[in-house]
C-alpha cells in the first residue's frame, strides 16, 4: 500500500517539475520563445535578462525587441548574438 | 496573426513611450496586472510599446508607481479613425447611401441585348418579351425567365429558339430564327403554263410538258405556253404537271396626273422630351398633337455601356389638306412617283428602257412612264378534272 502511494507521489513530483520547468525555443538567430519566465530582470539596448525561478537567462545582441510578453511567456526578436544561463 | 492584428485594429490600440524610471519593474508590473504589451523596444532607457486602449488606462497607475512618465505616440484603430473623421460624417453617409443605391439598382434590369437575329427586327423581339414583363426597369428576381421565353416564342413566328441569360443587370436575349422551307409544289396536280401578261417570247425553257409557243411569237395574257397534256402515239392522253420558264419582252405603262396627287402640307410640328428612368417614362408636358412619329431616345453612357437613364423625344406632325402648291412642285412630285414606280418594277423584271412623257390637258398635267421589260411570264394554271362514275 505504502509502495503504491510512494510511486504515485513520485509521478506527481515529476509532472510538477515538468510543468514548472522553462522551455526555450530558438528560431535561427532572429527569434526566441521562452515559456515559464517570471520577470524581466534587466532590459537595455543590447541585453534582455529573464528570471526563470532558480535560473536566469540572458539574451545579448542588437536591436532586441520583446514581441510579446505575458502569461509567463515572452517572444524575443532581433539579432541574437549570445544566450547564457546564470 | 493577421486575425489578431485585424481584431486589434477593430478594438483599437495605442503606441506609447515611457521614460525616466524603473523600466524593468514597469514591465513586470504590467505583466502581473495582465496588461497586454507587444513590440516592446528599449532605446536609451526609453521604452516604446503597444497596448490596448483599456490596458493604457491601467498603465497610468503603474507608471506613477515606478516613476515613469508615459506619453501616447499614436492611436490606431477604427474608433480613433471615426472620431478623427467625425466632421466628415457626410462622406460616410454618402458612401453608405451609394452602397445602398447600388445594391437596390442592381436588382433591376438596366439593359436588354438581342443577339442572333438576322431577319427578325430587334424591336419585334423586344416588344414580344415586353408583353411578359421583360423590360428595362423590371426586377430581375421576379422574372420567371424560362416561362417568359416559352410564352414570348408564341408571339414570334419567325423565331425557333430563344434563351434569356442574365449577366448582372443586363439581360441577353439569344434567338435562333426559323429556316425558310422552300415551297414544295404538288407534282401530282396536272397543270398548264399560261402567260401572266402580254409579251413577245424571247426564250423558253421547258422543265416538263409540251412547248406550245415558239421564240419570237407574241402572246396575250392567258395564252397557253406549255401544255400539261401529252398525246401518245396510240392516241391516249396523259396529264402532267407542266412547268418551265418563259422569258418575254413586256410593256409597262404608268400614268399619273397632277390633279390626282393627294398632298398634305405640314402645318405644325410639336415636340416633347420625356425623362426615361429605369423603364419609367416621366412626361414633361402635354402629348404632341397630330400624327406621332416613332420615339427617339438617347441614354446616358458609361464607357461603352448604355445606362437606363435618358430622354425620350416624341414628335407630332399636324398636316392640312388645303395647300397651295406651285406647278413646279407638282411636276417634281409626279416625276418622283414615276421614278418610284420604275424602281419597284426592277424588283420583278429587268427594265430595258423607260420613257417618261408629259402632256398638258387644261390645268392638268399628265405624266406617263412607258417601260420595256424582260421577265418570266410563265404562270401555273391547274387543269380542272371532273371525276365521274360513268363508264362508257
Amino acid at each position: 500500500m505504502k509502495k503504491k502511494a510512494r510511486e504515485k507521489s513520485k509521478k506527481i513530483t515529476a509532472a510538477t517539475e515538468l510543468a514548472l520547468s522553462s522551455q526555450l525555443t530558438v528560431l535561427g538567430n532572429h527569434e526566441a520563445v521562452i515559456e515559464g519566465c517570471r520577470d524581466i530582470e534587466e532590459y537595455d539596448d543590447g541585453k534582455i535578462k529573464f528570471s526563470l525561478g532558480n535560473l536566469s537567462i540572458s539574451f545579448c545582441g542588437k536591436d532586441l525587441m520583446i514581441k510579446n510578453f505575458g502569461d509567463g511567456s515572452a517572444v524575443i526578436c532581433g539579432e541574437i548574438a549570445d544566450i547564457s544561463f546564470c | 496573426m493577421i486575425i489578431i492584428e485585424f481584431l486589434r485594429y477593430i478594438i483599437g490600440f495605442v503606441k506609447f513611450k515611457s521614460f525616466g524610471g524603473f523600466s524593468e519593474r514597469f514591465l513586470n508590473l504590467c505583466n502581473s496586472e495582465d496588461i497586454p504589451l507587444w513590440n516592446i523596444k528599449n532605446q536609451n532607457g526609453e521604452i516604446t510599446a503597444f497596448t490596448s486602449v483599456n490596458g493604457y488606462k491601467r498603465i497610468r497607475k503603474i507608471s506613477k508607481n515606478t516613476g515613469m512618465t508615459t506619453r501616447i505616440v499614436k492611436k490606431n484603430g477604427i474608433r480613433f479613425w471615426l472620431s478623427k473623421n467625425k466632421v466628415r460624417s457626410g462622406l460616410a453617409v454618402g458612401a453608405v447611401a451609394m452602397v445602398l443605391i447600388m445594391a437596390t439598382l442592381s436588382q433591376f434590369v438596366w439593359r436588354i441585348e438581342v443577339i442572333g437575329n438576322v431577319n427578325t427586327d430587334e424591336e419585334e423581339i423586344l416588344s414580344a418579351f415586353e408583353e411578359y414583363g421583360v423590360k428595362i426597369g423590371a426586377k430581375t428576381d421576379s422574372l420567371g425567365l424560362k416561362k417568359i421565353t416559352a410564352d414570348a416564342l408564341t408571339l414570334l413566328p419567325s423565331v425557333s429558339w430563344a434563351s434569356v441569360n442574365k449577366k448582372g443587370s443586363v439581360l441577353c436575349i439569344e434567338v435562333r430564327e426559323k429556316r425558310e422551307i422552300p415551297e414544295m409544289y404538288d407534282a401530282s396536280v396536272p397543270t398548264n403554263v399560261v402567260a401572266s401578261e402580254d409579251g413577245l417570247i424571247i426564250s423558253s425553257d421547258v422543265l416538263q410538258g409540251t412547248e406550245e409557243v415558239k421564240v419570237g411569237s407574241a402572246v396575250r395574257k392567258g395564252d397557253l405556253l406549255i401544255s400539261g397534256v401529252i398525246t401518245h402515239r396510240d392516241g391516249g392522253e396523259e396529264l402532267l404537271h407542266a412547268d418551265g420558264f418563259v422569258r418575254a419582252e413586256t410593256k409597262d405603262k404608268f400614268e399619273i396626273s397632277t390633279k390626282s396627287l393627294d398632298l398634305y402640307s405640314l402645318e405644325r410640328i410639336e415636340k416633347r422630351t420625356d425623362i426615361f428612368f429605369f423603364g419609367v417614362v416621366i412626361p414633361t408636358g402635354a402629348k404632341p398633337q397630330g400624327d406621332i412619329l416613332g420615339d427617339s431616345a438617347s441614354f446616358l453612357k458609361s464607357g461603352d455601356t448604355l445606362l437606363p437613364v435618358g430622354v425620350v423625344r416624341k414628335t407630332g406632325l399636324k398636316f392640312s389638306e388645303d395647300g397651295d402648291y406651285s406647278s413646279d412642285y407638282l411636276n417634281l412630285i409626279c416625276n418622283f412617283k414615276c421614278a418610284e414606280h420604275v424602281k419597284n418594277l426592277t424588283e420583278t423584271a429587268e427594265v430595258k428602257n423607260t420613257k417618261i412623257s408629259r402632256s398638258e390637258i387644261g390645268h392638268n398635267t399628265l405624266y406617263e412612264a412607258s417601260s420595256i421589260c424582260e421577265k418570266n411570264i410563265a404562270e401555273l394554271q391547274e387543269i380542272y378534272i371532273e371525276k365521274t362514275n360513268d363508264i362508257a
